[in-house]
């Protein structure tokens, strides 16, 4: 069977082929022609969500966090963010873009604006700060993905937000 | 006895005292109907919303509740209120037992400009500074000029880092002066700031004293913190390499903080701070007067039980070891385990918790609040566990840990597992050579030895393999469609499942 598999935004063909209890594999990077790899693998599950992967003799404890699409796995302690090519959506494709067009500064938790430090119309350049919010006593300083103008500023000082809002728009 | 903490600690605590037989009491709050130290516990009592203020800091509260279950005594862990005077006398009063030093001794080490006048009478030597919280800028800048620069601006009734600054040079002291006092006034409720000389990479090193209310006090040994982030320990160690190479400073620096702790009287379980220079200077800077996050370094080097000596002090027992008892064998390592990002500078990332499994084996002890299917509250501080290591050498003690390491498991979180994978491979660390800066330095560096790994690509082959196998369980359901699907029920008759 052939398979499309996206590792960490990077896209692959994997072709697999059973062989009694073992598979064949091969692994082709997309766009990355250095990311093959083939050999003998066999899978199984120990546990929900622990798995044991035998790539030839190499033995891996591989574990599958539930729930999430793409899902996070780890290998020893590599963790990799990995979507079927039917299942998944447009998220690796947005990633790609990440520093052009309008930017949305969103909360990465649910916390408090402590204090703005730009004004809109104001240019900004990447890395800059510009807002600050406190979550769990910290404080963190959300800077600017890009150079470019604060189109929109959404957050207001004091105020609770939750994970995920949109705090402010650079372009 | 009741528990006045959550998380790890009062886990800890709890463990403790179902092995000395004695019935515990948790407390909690909204934010933790299902934590771990509540499930544990023998009775469990709420205390109010998420806020800590109005729970885990609230003294009526606990009071009550220790009222309601007829609590004899009280363990505060660390943080939290366990170096609150006003608590510790208020438990007094109820004539429940503090499980520490006493109201007067914590409200006189409490403060650290009070402290270092104890520390100076006693004789042990102090950083060059201010003894008092500095008025205005002007003694500021006349006292800073007096010691030479760099110099360090510190909050006086705080610790952890908050209300700290490091000025360089005259024209930064104002703002830094500004910013170090609005932020010691917004976490600790006071303002008050002082100024002292700034050791160039030094070495954070801790004595661990312990003494019983009959006048008997010992020491035992050192540990050194130097592995910060933001002022906070992650890594923490005993024996300090330090006190390896010149293995007379543990006596010197132990028989400091002796003095020290005798002269303010000290009783139960309580840590002296000081700062060490490369050449092995050291001076003190300020006194714990509770249980430190880590004390399990010197429980695995001296064989005791703090927390159980802590309670038998409290119930009037003599402290039956003398100074000539205590031996150090081994060295042992602990890594905080947070659930935050290191490559976003160390930013909390609470949620919950998909998976949790943690190391064992020879030589690792696990002190943890955390479990699968639990949500890391974003309220409090965001430790998991601690994990520490023993063995019979730094280099073994080193490696242990690598792969104890490689044992814990964490997913669903961001930890900062994976840094500490890292940082023992890095030179300076192994080599003993610690400064309170180096984990900073190492930062610079962290995100690109992250990306290259050697095993990193067949782990990555497994991981796909894995997932693609978990796919399909999935699709093999009730509903799949078999017609459409004849790989899956392919892979269903024999390998991947």
């Amino acid at each position: 069977m052939k398979l499309r598999v996206e590792v960490d935004g990077e896209e692959y063909l994997l072709d697999l082929n059973r062989q009694g209890s073992e598979a064949t594999y091969q692994l082709r990077g997309v766009s990355n022609e250095s990311g093959q790899a083939s050999g003998l693998a066999s899978v199984v599950e120990t546990q929900a969500g622990v798995y044991s992967v035998l790539l030839g003799n190499r033995s891996f404890e591989v574990r599958i966090a539930n729930g999430r699409e793409p899902a996070e796995v780890w290998a020893g302690q590599h963790r990799y963010l990995i979507s079927q090519a039917d299942a998944r959506d447009s998220a690796g494709k947005r990633k790609g873009a990440a520093a052009v067009g309008p930017q949305e500064i969103r909360a990465q938790m649910p916390g408090k604006v402590i204090g703005i430090l730009v004004a809109p119309g104001q240019h900004v350049e990447a890395g800059q700060g510009l807002i600050i919010v406190e979550a769990m006593k910290m404080q963190n300083e959300m800077r600017s993905p890009k150079d470019g103008v604060v189109s929109k500023i959404k957050a207001v000082a004091g105020a609770t937000v939750a994970q995920g809002e949109v705090l402010m728009t650079v372009e | 006895m009741l528990v006045a903490n959550r998380g790890e600690i009062a886990v800890r605590v709890i463990r403790a005292l179902r092995e000395m037989n004695v019935a515990s009491v948790a407390i909690f709050s909204e934010a933790d109907r299902r934590a771990l130290h509540v499930q544990m516990a023998d009775e469990a009592v709420p205390v109010g919303p998420a806020a800590s203020s109005e729970s885990y800091l609230s003294i009526p509260r606990i009071l009550h509740a220790a009222k309601i279950t007829a609590a004899e005594a009280i363990h505060p862990g660390y943080g939290f209120l366990s170096e609150n005077a006003e608590f510790a006398s208020a438990c007094e009063r109820a004539h429940i037992k503090f499980i520490g030093p006493s109201s007067q001794t914590i409200e006189q080490m409490g403060s650290k400009t009070a402290a270092r006048r104890v520390a100076i009478a006693a004789g042990a030597p102090v950083v060059p500074g201010t003894q008092q919280g500095i008025r205005d800028y002007d003694e500021a800048r006349r006292t800073a000029a007096g010691i030479g620069y760099p110099v360090l601006l510190k909050a006086a009734a705080g610790g952890g880092g908050k209300g700290m600054r490091r000025v360089d040079r005259e024209s930064e002291l104002e703002s830094a002066m500004r910013g170090a006092s609005s932020e010691a006034e917004r976490a600790f409720g006071s303002g008050e700031v002082y100024l002292e000389k700034l050791v160039d990479r030094p070495r954070h090193i801790e004595i661990q004293v312990l003494g019983d209310e009959h006048g008997h006090l010992i020491h035992l040994g050192e540990r050194e913190c130097s592995i910060q982030r933001r002022h906070q320990k992650v890594v923490e160690e005993s024996p300090s390499p330090l006190v390896s190479e010149r293995p007379e400073l543990r006596h010197r620096i132990g028989e400091a903080a002796v003095r020290i702790a005798r002269a303010a009287n000290y009783t139960n379980a309580g840590t002296l701070e000081f700062l060490a220079d490369q050449p092995g200077n050291f001076y003190f800077l300020e006194m714990n007067t509770r249980l430190q996050v880590e004390h399990p370094v010197t429980e695995w080097v001296t064989g005791l039980d703090l927390v159980q000596w802590q309670i038998r002090i409290a119930a009037g027992e003599r402290l039956t070891l003398a100074q000539s008892d205590i031996a150090w064998r081994g060295s042992a390592l602990e890594c905080r385990v947070y659930a935050e990002d290191p490559l976003n500078n160390f930013f909390p990332s609470p949620g919950v918790i998909a998976q949790y499994t943690e190391p064992a084996g020879p030589g690792v002890r696990v002190d943890g609040g955390a479990y699968a299917g639990w949500t890391v509250p974003i309220e409090y501080d965001p430790l998991l566990a601690k994990l520490t290591v023993w063995a019979d050498s730094r280099g073994a003690a080193i490696e242990r840990m690598r792969r104890a390491l490689a044992e814990f498991h964490v997913s669903g979180i961001t930890t900062n597992l994976g840094l500490f994978a890292r940082l023992l491979e890095d030179e300076s660390f192994r080599a003993g050579n610690l400064h309170t800066g180096l984990l900073d330095e190492f930062m610079r560096t962290f995100a690109e030895r992250s990306a290259t790994s050697d095993d990193h690509d067949e782990a990555a082959v497994a991981a796909v393999l894995a997932a693609v196998s978990a796919g399909q369980k999935k699709i093999d359901g009730p509903t799949a469609n078999g017609s459409a699907n004849r790989w899956r029920s392919e892979a269903r008759q024999g390998l991947f499942r």
